[in-house]
């Protein structure tokens, strides 16, 4: 008992809650999936007669107080049944519930029904993407991926093949992308062609780019909150899939008891095994001794939890996957002069681990206590090593060995309390506080040189880079969301947030503020202002995500970038299931910072702050977006209307210029539709205006300089390249089609999915990067570099 | 049998689709508009001399420009008109530049009128070195150390510093005739910089030999110093081998530039320093050309030769 939270705090609230409400009592319990056990994240329960109600928190946990009297309590989800409970309510109540999934919900019986309804909440720019849909949408070579689903989204940019997210004209290192609360820094694998998210392991997504709850801080532009499945309570279950370029397996299931529950889930790459017949040919034509090349990645996710009692909950999650190229090579010769051999050794990883260790506590039915350790690592390693020995005709030995390895990273170890409060159904309540330890590694990197040249010998080791730099980053936040008479409804929180690096002490104070008022029964009007600080950014080629980009602190002269953002907007419930939301917003980023003309994205760590300018930017536009979450065809089509800038002191010479994720027009499409049990069919459709590049567009000729003997064409002739300004040209527009075709069936031990999918479906030479080349009659023409064509791809998972 | 035919014919599309589709180039169309270029870098105690050209599109294959000839041309000069030559599609000014005066152009060609205002910056005062120090190093790198001294003047001032080697090498030709060759080149030089607010980027026309950096220019503002005396000390290679055939000969020349002049000349070197890294932020370069391109500024210097 003497771990409990202080029980000061306890008397406080529970003095407070019971004054509160006085003659009242609460109703609470936990949601799962009667199935798997699975907690549904935002579940609603609501008096049937007075319409009151709450929604689960992201543990499945829910609570409401009501006054002493008999209820017929709604517990209701998306793409499940709905169960009514009579409810008499005389004392403090538990009731967990499980709702029964239904795989295509009666689309006539939810019609006026009190789901969960976007015209009800306050949240603003937030999107829950199902993973039912997800499920059934179209993959890129087999793989099904949560962010590529995500750019999808309305207010989302990103580039072909990227995992990178420019959210409402942030930068991708503006995103706090979250795994079961524990910030993941790299999301990509093979240079962003895939993320790291494996579906099968996923239970809840959802995205936040505007009207940010205080909860969250740290990044700018938007938040990605994964929760990761907790595991089936009821029985062993899994999935195992085959595509083009990995397999999967995932297995969930009780350990002893329904009490504790465990899901482990890996998916890993065979492109370097299938490739090695054809490394031992060419091993063998260019008469090596052995030769190893290859490239894979892998992704491992488990998660254990336990319940002690009703009241307490621990759980244990983690992640980590890694990339990894590497070629080996052993060559070995003799001759009558000597004899030896030569070996070489090259590599190149990156990879994230992650773990979090949770303890859900129920102070009581009104106070849920949520305290996580958790455990962040990003690590970039890439390394070359030579190694060579020989013995001559006197029997003499020479030996040389070097080898250089260069580390990057960051860790970060962080402790954070949540608590949630819920005195009422007007009000819920939460505050916590955290701190995250980062430790930045900006890159070492060291070398060995070792021979034994016929007795003369050195062994000796070098390392040089700058000193990993530790910082702290403390929060503190305080939220309500509250309901005001029948028709308002306000979020309204503070995210304290302070930063200390070296002798450089931050602090910034950010008020966040949403509001929903209802004008008629299926409209209402939104508006929300946000502050958010971030205290860390990521240098990084603007491109690619490539994995020598490099996360570094604010320093006392590149200063933490300031986010203001202000949204307004109109969300209708419309018939058959439709929801419909507008919404227009305009944002602020102060102390962004963007390379300097002429800089090299190959760049040292230890002189980056010489190398960019800090700046702001501006980013305002309007979204579109039209879902339907029930039925046989679910979907959404999402519109974005937007403008984004940047503005440097001297940078286009302190003029404004778009950034290159200015997109005009950004359309996208997405529709599932359930043919039978048996068929059912994915589409999506993407349209974008072209990236901003910068690419020159004219040329002419040097002035001569007056006393200088460096004229000129000193490095690069005689002409200078005119640019119309930073990011001045637009490359052309970027439209996609993708379809995908799962056909299940039923078998005696589970149910088996056949997964055709066709990525880029009519072949849409889509732009990548442009450059200058030449053409056939040797005339200087502009090219585009596309990467994907249509590519056909296939799956098969088999659900037990 | 209709089926099978339909199967084969969507694998004939899907296979023939991949095969033709990889990582094609396509050959894309540039909006192709060109303008009017003006350059003129000129110093003071020197003619002035400029000429006007034509952009030419990034695709052109030319290796030269259309040169204006037909063009309205007036320079001032503290906005008194100054007169001109023309010879060979250049303008020259009649008289030399005079440090610390204003001078503008105005040019009309088609309707269109370019322009651009400069100031001479005036001259730099009381410039001495001190090469007294010895040379250092062993046979294999040696190196010696100048003192370089002048006043700042008011306001804000940016200046260059460059170091001229020139050489004159004495021979005998084929025909046996006595004969003489000269060679100028900048040497590279390192500088003593600590206090010094300098202005090359680290990209900027130098290069890196083992722990330090080696300026072929060197650009520093007054800040700190302004209406003080400015001490700085570089350092240059000296080569093992002298040959007594060649006369060598020294200048440091320190120049105060304009505005204009420093930021053309640095954006310039910088976007030809980078040119071809794929990874290099592309530099736009300066111009202060009003409704052209180019450059339009000048500089006053002052030399001392040892």
């Amino acid at each position: 008992m003497n771990s409990y939270p202080p029980k000061i705090l306890v008397l406080i609230l529970t003095f407070f809650s019971l004054s509160l409400t006085a003659q009242k009592f609460t109703l609470s319990g936990y949601l799962s999936d009667s199935e798997t056990g699975e907690k549904l994240i935002g579940a609603s329960v609501y008096d049937k007669k007075s319409l009151k109600g709450t929604s689960a928190n992201i543990y499945g946990y829910y609570s409401i107080t009501l006054p002493t009297d008999t209820y017929n309590i709604v517990f209701s989800y998306v793409g499940y049944s709905k169960i009514e409970k009579k409810v008499v309510l005389t004392s403090d109540t538990e009731l967990n519930i499980d709702l029964s999934s239904s795989s295509t919900l009666d689309e006539v019986k939810i019609v006026g029904d009190k789901m969960e309804k976007i015209t009800e909440t306050t949240k603003m720019g937030s999107i829950n993407i199902p993973m039912k849909q997800i499920e059934k949408m179209p993959t890129f070579l087999g793989e099904r991926d949560l962010i590529k689903v995500a750019q999808m989204l309305p207010g989302v940019q990103s580039s072909e093949g990227s995992s990178g997210m420019y959210v409402r004209g942030g930068g991708p290192d503006q995103n706090l992308i979250l795994l079961d609360g524990v910030p993941v820094y790299n999301v990509s694998h093979l240079f962003g062609f895939f993320s790291v998210f494996n579906s099968d392991a996923v239970s809840n997504v959802e995205l936040i780019k505007g009207g940010f709850p205080a909860r969250y801080g740290g990044r700018l532009s938007s938040v990605l909150d994964i929760r990761m499945k907790e595991g089936n309570t009821k029985k062993l279950s899994g999935t195992a899939s085959i595509g083009l370029i990995s397999s999967k397996l995932t297995l969930e299931g009780p350990l002893g008891s329904e009490n504790t529950s465990f899901i482990i889930s890996g998916r890993r790459t065979y492109i370097d095994i299938l490739a090695q017949p054809f490394i031992k040919i060419a091993a063998r034509n260019d008469g090596l001794e052995s030769l190893s090349a290859g490239y894979y990645f892998y992704d491992f996710n488990a998660k254990i939890n336990h319940k002690f009692s009703n009241k307490s909950r621990l759980y244990l999650s983690a992640y980590t996957g890694k990339d990894k190229a590497y070629i080996r090579s052993k060559d070995k010769y003799s001759n009558s002069f000597e004899s030896g051999y030569e070996e070489q050794n090259n590599k190149l990883g990156w990879g994230n681990l992650t773990t979090a260790l949770r303890w859900n506590y129920l102070l009581t039915p009104k106070l849920f206590s949520n305290v996580t350790l958790t455990y962040s690592q990003y690590k970039f390693d890439v390394g070359i090593g030579y190694e060579s020995e020989y013995t001559n005709s006197n029997d003499e030995t020479n030996f040389e060995e070097f080898s250089s390895e260069y580390i990057s990273g960051i860790d970060d170890i962080g402790l954070r309390w949540d608590i949630d409060y819920l005195p009422s159904p007007n009000h819920f309540i939460r505050f916590g506080v955290s701190n995250i330890f980062h430790k930045f590694t900006p890159g070492i990197s060291s070398t060995k040189i070792a021979y034994d040249d016929f007795g003369e010998s050195i062994d000796t080791t070098l390392s040089v880079g700058s000193d990993p730099l530790r910082t702290s980053e403390l929060g503190l936040y305080l939220e309500d969301d509250m309901k005001i008479g029948d028709k308002l409804k306000v979020n309204a929180g503070i995210h304290l947030a302070a930063f200390a690096v070296d002798n450089q002490f931050y602090f910034n104070p950010q008020p966040r503020l949403a509001a929903n008022y209802q004008v008629a029964s299926n409209t209402s009007v939104k508006a929300g202002y946000s502050r958010m600080n971030q205290y860390i950014h990521l240098l990084t080629n603007v491109g690619i995500g490539l994995p020598t980009d490099l996360w570094v602190p604010v320093t006392d002269s590149i200063e933490p970038m300031i986010g203001n953002q202000y949204s307004i907007g109109l969300a209708q419930n419309l018939n058959n299931g439709f929801e419909l939301s507008v919404e227009g917003y305009y944002k602020t980023m102060q102390n962004i910072i963007e390379y300097k003309d002429g800089v090299s994205f190959l760049l040292q760590a230890d002189d980056w702050q010489n190398k960019v300018e800090s700046g702001d930017g501006w980013a305002y536009g309007a979204e579109v977006f039209l879902q339907k979450k029930t039925g046989k065809t679910t979907g959404w089509l999402g519109y974005t209307l937007s403008w984004t800038n940047r503005q440097f002191e001297n940078i286009n010479f302190g003029e404004k210029f778009p950034y290159r994720y200015d997109r005009r027009h950004d359309v996208s499409f997405a529709i599932v539709h359930d043919f039978s049990k048996k068929f059912n069919m994915g589409l999506t459709w993407v349209f974008g205006t072209g990236n901003s590049v910068t690419l020159p567009v004219a040329q002419y000729g040097v002035a001569d300089n007056p006393v200088s003997l460096s004229n000129n064409s000193f490095f690069g002739g005689n002409t200078i390249k005119h640019y119309e300004g930073r990011n001045a040209y637009r490359m052309p527009s970027y439209h996609r089609m993708d379809v995908s075709f799962n056909f299940v069936k039923q078998k005696k031990r589970g149910e088996a999915i056949w997964n055709i999918s066709f990525y880029n479906a009519y072949n849409r030479q889509n732009p990548f990067a442009l450059y200058f080349g030449i053409d056939d009659r040797g005339g200087q023409v502009l090219k585009q570099i596309s990467l994907f064509p249509l590519i056909p791809s296939f799956a098969y998972t088999f659900k037990f | 049998m209709i089926k099978s035919k339909v199967v084969q014919l969507a694998v004939c599309i899907i296979l023939s689709a991949i095969v033709f589709s990889c990582e094609k180039e396509i050959e894309m169309k540039l909006d192709e508009s060109n303008s009017y270029v003006i350059n003129s870098l000129f110093s003071a105690d020197s003619i002035m001399s400029f000429d006007i050209t034509e952009s030419k599109s990034v695709l052109s294959n030319r290796f030269d420009y259309d040169t204006i000839t037909n063009a309205e041309v007036i320079v001032t000069k503290n906005g008194s008109p100054i007169s001109l030559n023309q010879q060979g599609g250049k303008y020259f000014s009649s008289d030399v530049i005079e440090a610390g005066a204003t001078y503008a152009i105005e040019a009309k060609i088609s309707g269109l009128t370019l322009s651009a205002e400069t100031k001479i910056p005036s001259k730099v005062q009381n410039l001495s070195i001190d090469t007294s120090s010895a040379i250092i190093g062993d046979y294999g790198f040696r190196e010696k150390k100048i003192r370089i001294t002048f006043d700042d003047g008011e306001g804000k001032s940016y200046y260059k510093v460059s170091l001229v080697q020139k050489s004159i090498s004495y021979y005998t030709d084929y025909n046996g005739i006595e004969t003489s060759s000269e060679n100028e080149y900048n040497e590279y030089f390192t500088v003593d910089g600590s206090r010094l607010d300098l202005i090359n980027s680290t990209d900027d026309f130098g290069t890196v030999f083992g722990d330090d950096f080696y300026y072929n220019e060197l650009y520093f503002s007054d800040l700190g110093f302004e209406n003080q005396t400015i001490n700085l000390v570089i350092s240059f290679p000296i080569y093992s081998y002298e040959y007594s055939y060649e006369d060598k000969f020294y200048s440091v020349i320190v120049s105060k530039v304009s505005e204009d002049y420093l930021l053309y000349n640095q954006t310039k070197n910088q976007q030809q320093y980078t040119s071809g890294d794929p990874f290099a932020q592309p530099t736009l370069v300066y111009s202060n050309i009003n409704n052209g391109l180019g450059i339009f500024a000048g500089i006053s210097s002052e030399f001392v030769t040892f």
